[in-house]
């Protein structure tokens, strides 16, 4: 196994518990609402993807800075090099988004079929189009994952204050995705100022321009003891 | 264990040739290793090897390939002819300086080494 | 053989390390004093590559040791921030070791942590500083590193914890031979584990000698001031004290027994200087005054 594999390994065992333990909870919590909404009524949007499909782009966030924040340091005080770290750490990050944005449509497929068990759907309830959610949610996802790299990335490499200057162009994977992509008031699948297509095309192209620029920041990097 | 005044290597090539006048090291007989040496005295075993290597150099000690140092056969007469020749120099002149400055005769300190034979 | 030419490190108008050469041959244990602010620390991050330096060159066995893999992976530095993941339990800190470093022995990570008295179910931000300390010296030691880089691991252990960890480390050492280098203030404690000291201040090198030879290089020659000031007449003084008519003068060098002989004979007190109280004087010039390394001359 090669270092950057055993960093993509590393990182993915280390978010495993809290991914379980938070579909579960996300799964078990919107059961609930679920239930009780429809006790009173038709359901007449996803609640799945109004929380878990707005929630997706700011846990991959976290994630982002989480990656230079912490794991940075502690994989290269571990003997890994900041050039296997990258590696290793965007095939995480690319396979987390991946997999999550899979999970966000899983969830709105299940949450049809069980709201379907209960009676006929609500004409307004948003029916799944695996494809076109999927590549909404997840070019938002990617987007806000290289953001938190990035502006982390900044603020560890040149301090606080200077760090500011990265903190507006690091913002623009997620800022550009999110006004192109990201789901409306209910979480539904919206494309906005530019058609379909090119909006995935001009998202994914900002998020490796953006992508481009942690690797720049990172690749020689002082291991500082903490961010800023 | 070791004090600041001089360098512990020289310590112990002292403490072993001490040992070795005092008839706790036999002739012959296997010293301890110059790890074995560093952790039971807490101290770096280069510096243990160099009181030993000091050893060799001075032929209080041999070493046996592949088994370990060893205190030659003729160490303590070695040694004792060394401190002997000093012994004057060292340890008799001082005596007689400090006598001398303080106002004791030669005569006294022979009538009392006459009392101490 | 880990070797600096000329090593620069800036940060911005400050520097760290000022041209600073070096030549270290691996499998001995160093020990690296220097004040605060001396650039030991930004001296022990471009050794272990987690920082480049600003100019010069460092070569750890001809090769430039910045993110090279071969160097890094055989490379430890344990500093007092511990990079880990502070929520992590002991245990999974301990595991994340033992998947990441190739030459991770778990047995005797647990038998340090037994002995440091570390309960491995206890998360590491809620350890004391002597406890994340402990921690620091079962990672560094554990990971049987070629190159082993202790800053400072010793800050909040109390005394008995101290002691165990030279033995360990002396143990160990002793076992598996390899380059440990070990920055302190605690001089004294542990002098006696060097095979080599490296003095460092201001960002310069003042001295790099065997440990051993340090012992007996400094003398304290203490008497009536005129007769002091004849006798230390032409040697480095590295400090001084003045009572009244009395002078206590600390001197670099070693006296050989004709000129005990005449000290004792002008009526002076001869004292040793321990290797904590050589580099106090070595590295306390006042900054207008003469640099430490020119004192040496």
């Amino acid at each position: 196994m090669s270092e950057s594999t055993l960093v993509t390994t590393n990182l993915l065992r280390f978010y495993r518990p809290i991914g379980l333990w938070l579909g579960s909870a996300m799964i078990v919590g919107i059961g609930i609402a679920l239930t009780a909404v429809l006790s009173v009524g038709d359901l007449r949007f996803s609640l799945w993807l109004m929380i878990v499909g707005s929630a997706a782009k700011y846990w991959l966030l976290a994630v982002g800075i989480m990656l230079t924040g912490m794991h940075l340091r502690q994989y290269v005080s571990a003997g890994v090099t900041r050039h296997e770290f990258l590696a290793g750490a965007g095939l995480f990050g690319l396979v987390t988004a991946v997999l999550f944005a899979a999970a966000v449509i899983a969830g709105h497929g299940l949450e049809q079929w069980a709201v379907g068990l209960a009676g006929p759907l609500s004409p307004d309830y948003p029916a799944i189009a695996p494809v076109t959610e999927y590549l909404h949610v997840l070019p938002v996802e990617l987007g806000y994952l290289v953001s938190g790299t990035a502006i982390t990335a900044g603020f560890y490499r040149f301090g606080a204050l200077p760090g500011l200057l990265v903190l507006v162009p690091g913002m623009l994977p997620a800022a550009v995705s999110e006004a192109l992509l990201a789901g409306g008031p209910h979480g539904e699948s919206i494309t906005r100022v530019l058609p379909f297509g090119f909006a995935v095309a001009v998202s994914l192209v900002v998020t490796a321009v953006g992508a481009v620029a942690c690797h720049r920041l990172i690749r020689d990097v002082a291991i500082r003891r903490a961010t800023g | 264990m070791f004090d600041d005044r001089s360098p512990i290597y020289l310590q112990i090539a002292d403490g072993i040739k001490d040992d070795v006048l005092s008839g706790v090291l036999k002739e012959d007989e296997q010293v301890m290793s110059t790890n074995q040496y560093a952790a039971f005295y807490q101290i770096n075993p280069a510096t243990a090897a160099k009181g030993f290597s000091t050893l060799v150099d001075e032929g209080v000690l041999y070493k046996k390939r592949g088994i370990g140092m060893f205190v030659s056969p003729d160490a303590r007469a070695k040694l004792l002819d060394g401190r002997r020749q000093r012994f004057f120099a060292e340890v008799v002149d001082p005596m007689l300086a400090e006598a001398r400055m303080i106002g004791i005769g030669v005569d006294e300190i022979v009538a009392h080494l006459g009392e101490r034979k | 053989m880990i070797e600096l030419q000329d090593l620069t490190v800036r940060y911005g108008d400050t520097v760290a390390v000022d041209h600073l050469s070096l030549t270290l041959p691996t499998g001995k244990i160093y020990g690296l004093l220097g004040r605060n602010g001396s650039g030991k620390t930004s001296l022990l991050s471009v050794l272990a590559s987690y920082r480049k330096a600003t100019s010069g060159s460092i070569t750890v066995d001809g090769v430039d040791p910045f993110e090279n893999a071969g160097v890094m992976r055989q490379t430890s530095f344990i500093r007092d921030t511990l990079d880990v993941n502070g929520a992590d339990r002991i245990a999974k800190v301990l595991d994340f070791a033992a998947r990441l470093r190739q030459g991770w022995d778990a047995a005797y990570a647990a038998r340090l942590l037994e002995m440091f008295e570390l309960d491995p179910r206890k998360r590491v931000s809620s350890l004391s500083r002597g406890q994340r300390s402990s921690l620091g010296v079962v990672l560094g030691l554990a990971a049987r590193s070629q190159l082993t880089i202790l800053d400072e691991v010793y800050l909040g252990m109390d005394a008995v914890a101290r002691t165990a960890f030279y033995r360990e480390l002396l143990a160990d050492y002793l076992d598996r031979p390899r380059t440990i280098i070990l920055s302190t203030h605690l001089i004294e404690e542990v002098a006696d584990l060097f095979e080599q000291v490296i003095i460092i201040d201001r960002g310069r090198l003042v001295l790099h000698e065997e440990a051993d030879e340090l012992r007996g290089r400094g003398v304290t020659v203490t008497g009536p001031a005129a007769a002091v000031d004849a006798f230390v007449a032409g040697r480095t003084v590295l400090g001084d004290q003045h009572l009244g008519g009395v002078r206590a003068a600390t001197v670099y060098g070693r006296l050989a027994p004709d000129e005990v002989q005449r000290a004792q004979g002008a009526g002076l007190a001869l004292g040793p200087v321990g290797i904590q109280d050589l580099f106090v004087h070595l590295t306390s010039t006042p900054a207008a005054g003469p640099r430490p390394q020119e004192a040496l001359r």
